[in-house]
């Protein structure tokens, strides 16, 4: 290809290429036709998938970068679909995954006119990517682009969104392909003092009660095995955020399970008890804290994450440390220092039995139930993504998670619809292994769009639609602390969801009885192509343990509660 | 409103000078409902690819620091000083 024979959108399609692209997940008009020709006139290996909306695109290439760990991309036009990808866009920057998107924008002349289609997609992204662009020269594209992957992919990651006006994407384009060394390059760390391993360390020795709390941040920074080997050779007890499951053996002793709102009571008793906090690449959200003012006050607190802004944002930590935690941990390794915590492991593993996490089915088939023969039929082994609600806690407490990037989840934002298009986009990155959605009645209804994807491309992924026919976490705090007064949460009319997964081409079954659990699932996992599962459960179930919103981890409740409680003042 | 723990801060920034960093600047404060009480921009004669902004805002020591670290952590800036006045 001759450079000054190409347009910008060539351009554009070559260094996506170049930087290693396997897939752009899109949807077209207007503005972005010109991009969309271009993955046919350069010839491109790159696989364009047509989604069926721009928030499914959006979401597919979230969980395509949370399971493979390279950055999602989409291309999107102007205005409307612009507009679709915002929701999808601050998911993934609240939860620090790696995306690019690509929206097409009116010609640069009819720019601030109202042109058709024109929106100020710059303006309205910058709150929710981590950095963005409009592209005003078509010689600008290969710095830029390549910029905007280094930005993605390297500190804390996050979307990037690059603005493209259709007269930018045309126009012939002049520079070089070749690109220089990024101007911006990856913030640069100062190197892990010797002295603070050393405190560190020292800590870990002399902690009675030491906790690791490890969040999305291990994971993002590939320090899994580092984690793990660390938590054995200090011998210290590991919670992990939502978003942190997977960054230890979720089957292994010293892995308490989840912290915070809907925490396991044991790891919960970890925290509240603890007289040493190691929290590694979490970001003390609200869900895990509760109440500030008493969240680890007996323990010294040590803060290892790579963003210098989470630093005492909202716990103010005894040892603050900006670092990448695969080097953090790496460096601790190093040491080959070591600990016993014997009593303090069978104090914690005394309340793993007195609080375990159980269920009856006495009021109806439960999704803990489901959950629980799902864990044990995968052996742990499938990716799991989920939607947003009661059965992404109950997920969370019974899918035992084993490995890096297995669990797929929006935590920061919580956005319904979450769960189906990721599930697509981690079978993209990973068509080899299984992946499971789990996803409420409600939250399945705002994305269920792409159905036509997972069929289309014969993605073979298992989606459950754990159907209690409420928004069900809405109506559990609408129970617990507006007098049960239900407003707005029956989801009554909902279809047959056998029927429309049958219309799209999809086997679907139905799951009514506790007796067919293991059957069916062991029947749907050994399917070979996409399956919908409806399973029919217990209407007006809660999820237990449960803190609370802006409560003290005293406060946790492991069972429904015989007073009524207050309404909750702190976070949302 | 302004409280007791409240004091004015000078912040000094070094920006890339590229369109919308003003914009992102000042969405590190309206975010939380901040109110910036001066502002002044100027280009680095020197250096076109470079601008100082001098922003006057009020509020509490620690709301200010972790304003100061959002501002830092913006691709565009490239350095953030924070002094506090009389
Ligand atoms: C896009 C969006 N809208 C609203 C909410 C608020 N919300 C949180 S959980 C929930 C209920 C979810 O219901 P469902 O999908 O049926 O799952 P369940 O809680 O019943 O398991 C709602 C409405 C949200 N998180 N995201």
């Amino acid at each position: 290809m001759k450079k000054q024979d190409i347009n910008g959108a060539e351009a554009l399609i070559y260094c996506l290429e170049k930087l290693g692209v396997e897939y752009i997940f899109g949807y077209s008009g207007g503005a972005a036709i010109p991009i969309f020709d271009a993955i046919i006139t350069t010839g491109t290996k790159i696989k364009l998938i047509l989604t069926r909306h721009e928030q499914g695109a959006a979401h597919i290439a979230d969980g395509y970068a949370r399971a493979s760990g390279k950055p999602g991309v989409i291309l999107v036009t102007s205005g409307p679909g612009a507009g679709n990808i915002v929701t999808g866009l601050m998911t993934a920057h609240m939860d620090s995954v790696p995306m690019i998107a690509i929206t097409g924008q009116q010609i640069r002349p009819m720019l601030g006119l109202d042109a058709f289609q024109e929106a100020d997609v710059f303006n309205i992204t910058m709150p929710v990517t981590k950095h963005n662009y409009l592209i005003l020269e078509t010689n600008q594209l290969p710095e830029i682009v390549h910029e905007a992957f280094s930005i993605a992919t390297t500190g804390r990651p996050g979307p990037v969104l690059i603005d493209i006006p259709k007269d930018v994407s045309s126009g012939p384009f002049t520079g070089s392909l070749e690109i220089s060394a990024s101007q911006v390059t990856a913030p640069k760390l100062a190197t892990i003092s010797a002295k603070t391993i050393k405190r560190t360390t020292d800590l870990l020795q002399i902690a009675q009660k030491p906790v690791i709390l490890a969040g999305h941040g291990v994971l993002l920074a590939d320090a899994q095995d580092q984690l793990r080997a660390v938590s054995k050779q200090f011998d210290v007890p590991v919670v992990t955020t939502l978003l942190g499951k997977g960054a230890v053996d979720e089957t292994t002793p010293l892995a308490y399970g989840m912290l915070g709102m809907h925490g396991t009571a044991y790891a919960n008793k970890a925290i509240l008890e603890a007289d040493l906090l190691l929290n590694i690449g979490s970001r003390f959200d609200d869900r895990i804290i509760g109440d500030g003012k008493s969240f680890g006050k007996d323990a010294t607190i040590v803060h290892v994450d790579i963003d210098a802004a989470e630093m005492g944002k909202m716990i103010r930590p005894d040892i603050a440390i900006v670092a990448d935690a695969k080097q953090f941990l790496t460096q601790l390794q190093a040491t080959k220092q070591a600990a016993n915590h014997q009593n303090w492991r069978v104090r914690l593993d005394g309340y793993r039995k007195q609080f375990p996490l159980g269920y009856s089915d006495e009021h109806g088939l439960t999704q803990q139930h489901i959950l629980d023969s799902l864990n044990h039929i995968t052996n742990g082994e499938a990716i799991v993504t989920t939607d947003v609600g009661q059965h992404q806690m109950w997920a969370a407490q019974f899918l035992k998670t084993k490995h890096a990037n297995q669990w797929v989840t929006s935590g920061g934002a919580g956005t319904m619809g979450f769960g189906l298009p990721s599930a697509i986009g981690a079978q993209f990155a990973c068509p080899d292994k299984p992946v499971v959605a789990i996803v409420g009645d409600g939250g399945f209804q705002m994305t269920l769009y792409e159905l036509a994807t997972a069929a289309l491309h014969k993605l073979p992924i298992k989606i459950f639609v754990l159907n209690n026919h409420y928004l069900g976490m809405v109506r559990q705090w609408q129970e617990l602390f507006y007098d049960n007064r239900l407003s707005g949460v029956d989801l009554e009319g909902n279809p047959d969801f056998v029927k429309l997964a049958e219309s799209y081409g999809i086997k679907a079954f139905n799951i009514e009885k506790a007796s067919k659990v293991d059957s069916i699932i062991q029947k749907v996992m050994a399917y070979n192509g996409p399956v919908l599962v409806n399973c029919e459960v217990a209407k007006t179930d809660n999820v237990y343990p449960m803190i609370p919103a802006g409560r003290a981890y005293t406060d946790m409740l492991t069972e429904a509660p015989t007073e009524k409680l207050e309404k909750p003042v702190g976070s949302t | 409103m302004k409280k007791d723990t409240d004091h004015t801060y000078i912040l000094t920034l070094t920006v890339r000078n590229r369109p919308g960093v003003l914009v992102r600047c000042a969405q590190v404060f309206g975010r939380r409902g901040h109110n910036i009480e001066a502002l002044a921009v100027t280009a680095d004669i020197n250096n076109r690819s470079f601008s100082a902004m001098t922003i006057t805002a009020y509020g509490a020591l620690e709301t200010m620091n972790q304003i100061v670290a959002q501002l830092t952590k913006l691709v565009d800036v490239t350095n953030v000083t924070e002094e506090e006045t009389l």
